[in-house]
């Protein structure tokens, strides 16, 4: 058995992982997820996965051990584990991960995390994001925020669009020649302008839910220039908080990608800037400067090949002088999917009928997702606003039917309904009748290690491809929102 | 249902056969002595020896300077790890968090491993004494390699004696020649990167002794024995002196050195001595 990617990061709150998976200490619980791979070329059973360590004394987990009665051939497990990174430093980090069955020696697989430190200056107004190559600094000049739909209620989260950003990467340390190191020897480092404007948002309502008192998030931010309103269509509406909270957590990672869509993932900004401003010969990089300004020609939507007019401007400040470089271009989003389908029963009969979900995600070229490339859940609203989140896998396991199949499914168990009713106080007749059923899925970063830099700066994960809840930017026009599938319960 | 999770003693207690290194940038390479100011991984073998699976152990990871009896207040926390044992399972725990050994020890330092279970817990509150001898979730690795060659005619290795911070303690700290079974020497030499077959064990090859002095004279090598006072939260040092003996035979040699409360060996330091 084997982890062929990069375990990432998943924020326990929302559900959605955050941006390409890379775990960041404001965000102080987050569950470190991998997929597990069986490649033994045949069936594994009463396989026990559990964690071993981290290499950062900062960095507490809670252990836990994922046992599988079978194992399919090929199939990718998903397991995860909550931990605490409030006081870790930045950097790459080993974590080790065990599978043992009776059938096949100790498996220690080693795989590295990428941690990095965000934190928000109230004074400057300044956000930073740290890791060993150096330091992104951002500040948040302009927004489109959905003000409405947040002025009423506290711990409904506000959705913001980035607009202008004003970034200096301070690289550590300064360096000579063209190019400097990618952080991690891996992403962009607009990957990083991406982590600050998510926690930005995401941490602004995490905070608001657990209030205060409750140390969970290390950053907030204020936005005082906004240019525009945007609205969510989004199952939120009689909602407990938590399922709101999963809502806007999808829906902020849709609006902060919108900066990895400008950016482009074939080159960044940061890298064009270098390659577009040669140095002399000994002279030193001290600081690279990107002003980039988003005009939004349609809303930004997951999966969809929405573009994004940019205008950026970079800056190279050198020990003897500074160099200028601007790009005005229009974007497409390239994390599209061609075709969601969704397989649901029409009805059913509460506490006897199985409530599985099917969902395949095809790719532009007819392909489907399929294993350890999508993180995917579903939302399932009964006729009387009680929620349920439900992971969909594509394992083979249990009702899954087979692994790699390209077929996420996943069963919203009675016992559970039947418990969160109780917890509700919600009268179990509510059970009854039509309820609603909303798919989310993110890529998953499949970078492997043997790539080059270059190449695996390229492989982002984290975007969503698929989203039943949207952004628009007007808010009069009926909301386009759609379930995924209906189903009816009966008694 | 019983439980007892366990990491073995040596045949001497503070020389754990369960703790190893694994000198190098990956934890998978092979076995061998820490080097200072460059990344060691340290292993330990973790037995359940009752009759119940148990899942989430923690095992702890500490390094602490040279010195004879260990005590948590003057150790450092390397890193930690978990495991799930199976009743009658046994299990190598890695510690995934490197160890750099400080250079000022030349890469020697004694290791501590402890495995935490609520199933089989240590007492609480934790003494500041480890005390592996008691305690069978516990386990010592205080083993140091000299290479001391025909060529040098003395060398001196400073260990350091410490009292609880709470309590002074009166000590006799002793030297002397030690052995090992051939199955514990060759299980030993293996982990630290030492081939069994190249070295023969001699007697008599090395003089030593025992002194507060740091200093090395013309045929001065110290007492067997010496007696300490140390007060509480404090520490001090002292120093194994080596000379060559007029039979410098190439082989290996083993030193105990075992600090001593009211005739009860509370801890110990083995010293193998190679000579090419």
């Amino acid at each position: 058995m084997s982890i062929l990617n990069r375990p990432f990061s998943i924020e326990p709150l929302t559900g959605v992982m955050l941006p390409d998976g890379i775990f960041d200490t404001a965000i102080f619980e987050q569950q470190i997820t991998a997929y597990y791979t069986n490649n033994s070329g045949s069936i594994l059973n009463d396989v026990d996965i559990y964690f071993e360590g981290v290499s950062d004394l900062g960095i507490t987990v809670s252990p836990k051990t994922f046992n599988f009665p079978i194992i399919p051939s090929g199939a990718s497990v998903k397991v995860s584990w909550l931990g605490n990174f409030q006081n870790a430093s930045p950097g790459k980090k080993n974590v080790s991960i065990i599978a043992k069955s009776n059938a096949m020696e100790l498996k220690r697989e080693i795989k590295q995390i990428f941690v990095t430190r965000t934190s928000y200056d109230s004074t400057t107004q300044l956000y930073s994001c740290e890791v060993p190559e150096g330091t992104l600094q951002m500040r948040i000049v302009d927004v489109m925020s959905d003000k409405k739909h947040c002025k009423n209620n506290k711990k409904s989260p506000s959705i913001l669009l980035p607009v202008k950003l004003e970034m200096t990467m301070m690289p550590n340390p300064g360096y000579e020649g063209q190019f400097g190191d990618l952080p991690f020897q891996d992403p962009w480092w607009k990957i990083f302008a991406w982590i600050v404007f998510a926690l930005a948002t995401i941490g602004a309502f995490i905070a608001a839910y657990f209030g205060e008192g409750k140390a969970s998030v290390g950053v907030e931010g204020e936005f005082d220039e906004t240019t525009g309103t945007v609205s969510c269509c989004s199952p939120s509406d009689g909602l407990s908080v938590p399922e709101r909270i999963t809502v806007a957590g999808v829906l902020s990672t849709i609006a902060s990608a919108a900066i990895v869509v400008g950016c482009a993932d074939d080159k960044d900004p940061w890298r064009r800037g270098q390659e577009a401003t040669p140095v002399k010969p000994g002279e030193i990089t001290l600081s690279e400067n990107v002003i980039i300004h988003l005009t939004y020609l349609e809303a930004p939507s997951a999966g969809k090949a929405y573009p994004v007019e940019i205008d950026w401007n970079y800056t190279r400040i050198t020990n003897l002088t500074s160099y200028q470089f601007h790009v005005h271009e229009i974007r497409n989003n390239i994390h599209t999917l061609k075709e969601l389908i969704v397989d649901a029963p029409v009805s059913l009969k509460a506490f006897n009928d199985q409530f599985i979900i099917r969902s395949q995600f095809i790719k532009e070229n007819n392909k489907a997702f399929k294993g350890n490339e999508l993180h995917v859940f579903a939302l399932i609203v009964s006729s009387t606003k009680v929620s349920f989140i439900v992971p969909l896998l594509d394992d083979g396991i249990q009702y899954d039917k087979y692994a790699n199949d390209g077929v996420y499914t996943g069963c919203l168990e009675w016992r559970t309904v039947y418990a969160k009713y109780k917890q509700e106080e919600k009268d179990d007749s509510g059970i009854y009748g039509y309820w609603n059923v909303f798919i989310y899925a993110q890529d998953t970063n499949n970078a492997t290690t043997d790539m080059d830099p270059l190449e695996a700066a390229t492989h982002i994960g984290g975007m969503m491809i698929a989203s039943a809840s949207e952004l628009t930017f007007d808010d009069t026009l009926p909301c386009p929102l759609k379930a995924n599938a209906t189903v009816l319960v009966t008694p | 249902m019983a439980t007892k999770i366990e990491i073995y003693d040596g045949e001497t207690w503070w020389a754990s056969p369960d703790i190893w290194i694994v000198p190098g940038d990956d934890p998978n390479g092979t076995p061998g002595q820490p080097v200072a100011g460059q990344t060691n991984y340290v292993w330990a073998n973790v037995h359940n020896n009752g009759t119940t699976d148990i899942n989430g152990i923690r095992v702890n990871f500490y390094w602490s300077n040279p010195a004879t009896g260990v005590l948590r207040s003057t150790s450092t926390l390397i890193g930690s790890g978990y495991v799930d044992l199976r009743e009658g399972e046994t299990k190598q725990v890695l510690c995934i968090s490197p160890w750099v050994p400080i250079v000022v020890n030349g890469g020697h330092e004694c290791l501590v491993a402890e495995a935490l279970t609520n199933l089989d817990p240590l007492p609480t509150p934790l003494s500041d004494e480890f005390d592996p001898k008691r305690y069978h979730q516990i386990a010592q690795k205080n083993v140091q390699v000299i290479s001391f060659s025909s060529s040098m005619a003395s060398m001196i290795i400073p260990i350091q004696i410490s009292a609880t911070p709470r309590k002074r303690k009166s000590v006799k700290i002793s030297i002397q020649k030690g052995k090992l079974s051939e199955k514990e020497q060759i299980k030993l030499f293996n982990q630290l990167g030492i081939n069994p077959k190249k070295y023969k064990e001699q007697s008599n090859s090395v003089l030593f002794g025992l002194s507060e002095k740091n200093f090395t004279g013309k045929d001065f090598f110290g007492a067997s024995s010496i007696d300490l006072k140390i007060h509480e939260k404090t520490s001090q040092s002292l120093y194994v002196h080596l000379g060559q003996s007029d039979k410098p035979q190439s082989g290996f040699e083993i030193l105990l050195i075992t600090e001593t409360i009211d005739k009860k060996v509370v801890g110990g330091n083995t010293i193998i001595i190679l000579k090419d």
